[in-house]
């Protein structure tokens, strides 16, 4: 070990950190700043989760029992902007300041006062958002995608939902270019971009993408803006314009956006998998590349957002055939954590029941996305429950299982204290019951017809919806576990060594628990980190 | 021999002098901030360019 952690863990008082409310105002360090993101995203995860409860309560029966049907937009279209730009996101960005530097063994963030800026953003941009819930008109109404016209018709929230998905979108960018700027300029040397972990990799490729698309949101609302104030018809039919350009537009920065949510995810299962079936991840340059092609497929496969809104033959050929290309190196991903599993010392601790929830049940997403590239089918199922199964598979079940599991997996490195395994079981067992008995039947209840976004519906869809909504219910309830957890872990858990989990790999394990203030302020040496890259 | 540039993004191979990390740091941020801009301006230039026809 590097003699400067050596001293800052003998001496913790001597770790030359801030103290009092300056230490987060003032923020540079990316242990503190991604600390920071993952409360936030954990406080939005129960906000956008009051949300859906409320969604599901609605939904417990046909007819109208709690909200009017203005109202119950307004919760569907908050509970998307809240758990996609408030809750994923957030916890990815966390995620990532909090083990990319520990990762590539430099000292912290390139840029760090641009990271205290990325992250100060966002709680106003939130509180901006939620209390448009109090204005007159009531919250934004015409759902996550903001198509107008229907968007326009928002009352005093319009430019407060377009002010808030501005800075949303500033502090991804910004933040983004801190990961690049990080992985391409700090990294110690000898960490060749062939020994990076996954995890890191997978983070550069996502901030590319979010470099390349967020900016043509900010465009998009940009133009809305224009269109209510200022008397601009960019989709404004009346006036010349095109409201389907908005939903080109629009998706071309959304199909990237589910990617944004799902690749960071990827890399923190092939850090787990590895570790909890201590073996070496199988195929890391294949893994690499493939992250890379979904990346790069994922700029040419957006029109299958919209297949029913009419375009050429052609048009829809290449996109349903573009958008089943991606199942072959999403194959390859899974096959390869299949394959690193293969033979190896397997143990169920709570990252690897997440990650393994991860695998079965991303895939189940995966395949109903196939079936929704189908242009025909595809004319079916558009705007039905289907649709909204399929999603909540790929983002609760693919990138909310994959955060849990990196939690889980880097709590013992953060706090120094190992959380109750037991407790974590429990956790991942109810959630992942519940998660199923929430989402699979709307599967059922798409194919039957029934559509998304309303707040009444046939009598003959009572059944499955009942199941939903207990599902969750039971599903809310259980994340109540998670906070308590974390709170135990931090103020009662027994200590943690610098290693935990006896298959890790890693520069982040070479460090004692919890990392000292400063880490890695000399670089790690060259056996280090070859160590580390047991890949 | 291979070019700098490659050679850097690929091994960072001896410690760099800070000053020049620093200035690595600084004209690659504002690369992508450049490109991030190009970007948010682009579509809304392509939009312009649409509706005038």
């Amino acid at each position: 070990m590097a003699e400067p952690h050596a001293h800052a863990a003998a001496h913790p008082d001597h770790d030359h950190k801030p103290h009092g409310w300056r230490r987060w105002v003032f923020a540079t360090n990316h242990k503190d700043i991604g600390t920071m993101y993952l409360v936030l995203s954990g406080t939005m995860f129960f906000i956008g989760g009051i949300a859906a409860i409320c969604i599901r309560a609605e939904l417990f029966q046909p007819g109208l029992q709690f909200f009017d049907p203005q109202f119950f937009n307004s919760l569907t279209t908050m509970h998307g902007l809240i758990m996609i730009f408030g809750a994923i996101m957030p916890a990815f960005v966390g995620l990532a300041n909090w083990m990319v530097p520990m990762q590539v063994g430099a000292p912290d963030m390139a840029l760090p006062r641009l990271n205290n800026f990325s992250f100060w953003i966002l709680p106003f941009a939130f509180t901006l958002l939620i209390s448009s819930f109090f204005v007159p008109g009531g919250a934004p109404a015409g759902g996550w995608t903001m198509y107008p016209p229907l968007i326009l018709q928002t009352g005093a929230a319009f430019p407060m939902l377009i002010f808030s998905v501005h800075l949303m979108g500033m502090s991804s960018i910004l933040g983004a270019i801190n990961v690049v700027v990080t992985i391409m300029n700090m990294r110690a040397p000898g960490m060749t971009l062939l020994r990076m972990p996954l995890f890191v990799w997978s983070w550069l490729i996502t901030a590319y993408l979010l470099i390349a698309v967020m900016p043509v949101l900010a465009g998009a609302v940009t133009m809305l803006l224009t269109d209510h104030f200022f008397g601009t018809t960019f989709f404004t039919a009346a006036g010349g314009g095109d409201p389907v350009m908005f939903q080109h537009i629009f998706w071309f920065f959304g199909h990237p956006e589910v990617y944004i949510m799902i690749l960071p995810a990827f890399g923190i299962i092939s850090e787990v998998i590895p570790t909890f079936s201590r073996k070496p991840l199988f195929g890391y340059e294949a893994m690499v590349y493939a992250v890379a092609s979904i990346a790069f497929l994922s700029f040419i496969v957006w029109a299958h957002h919209m297949f029913t809104v009419g375009m050429p033959l052609a048009a829809q050929l290449f996109f349903m055939l573009s958008t089943m290309l991606i199942a072959i190196p999403t194959g390859v991903k899974v096959f390869n954590w299949t394959a690193t599993m293969w033979k190896g010392s397997l143990s169920f601790e709570p990252p690897m029941l997440f990650a393994l929830a991860f695998l079965f049940l991303f895939t189940i997403g995966g395949f109903s996305g196939l079936m929704l590239a189908m242009v025909p089918a595809d004319y079916q199922y558009q705007d039905t429950y289907f649709v909204v199964a399929h999603f909540h598979y790929v983002l609760v079940t693919g990138a909310l299982f994959g955060i849990m599991s990196g939690v889980y997996y880097w709590l013992p490195k953060w706090t120094g204290h190992m959380y109750d395994l037991k407790l974590g079981t429990w956790h991942f067992w109810l959630s992942a019951i519940f998660v199923n008995v929430l989402f699979f039947p709307q599967h059922f209840l798409g194919l039957a017809g029934m559509p998304r976004r309303i707040p009444d519906y046939a009598v003959q869809f009572t059944d499955w919806n009942m199941v939903s909504s207990i599902g969750a219910f039971g599903f809310g309830l259980s994340q109540l576990m998670f906070p308590y957890l974390i709170i135990k872990c931090i103020r009662a858990g027994k200590p943690a060594g610098a290693r935990p989990w006896e298959g890790a790999h890693g520069l982040e394990w070479e460090l004692p628990s919890p990392p000292p203030f400063h880490s890695w302020t000399t670089p790690p040496s060259d056996a280090l980190i070859a160590r580390g890259a047991a890949h | 021999m291979e070019p700098q540039i490659t050679a850097r993004a690929r091994a960072p191979e001896g410690p760099v002098d800070a000053a020049e990390r620093r200035r690595r740091v600084r004209r690659s941020a504002i690369l992508f901030a450049v490109i991030a801009a190009a970007f948010y301006f682009g579509f809304i230039a392509l939009m312009l360019v649409r509706g005038s026809r």
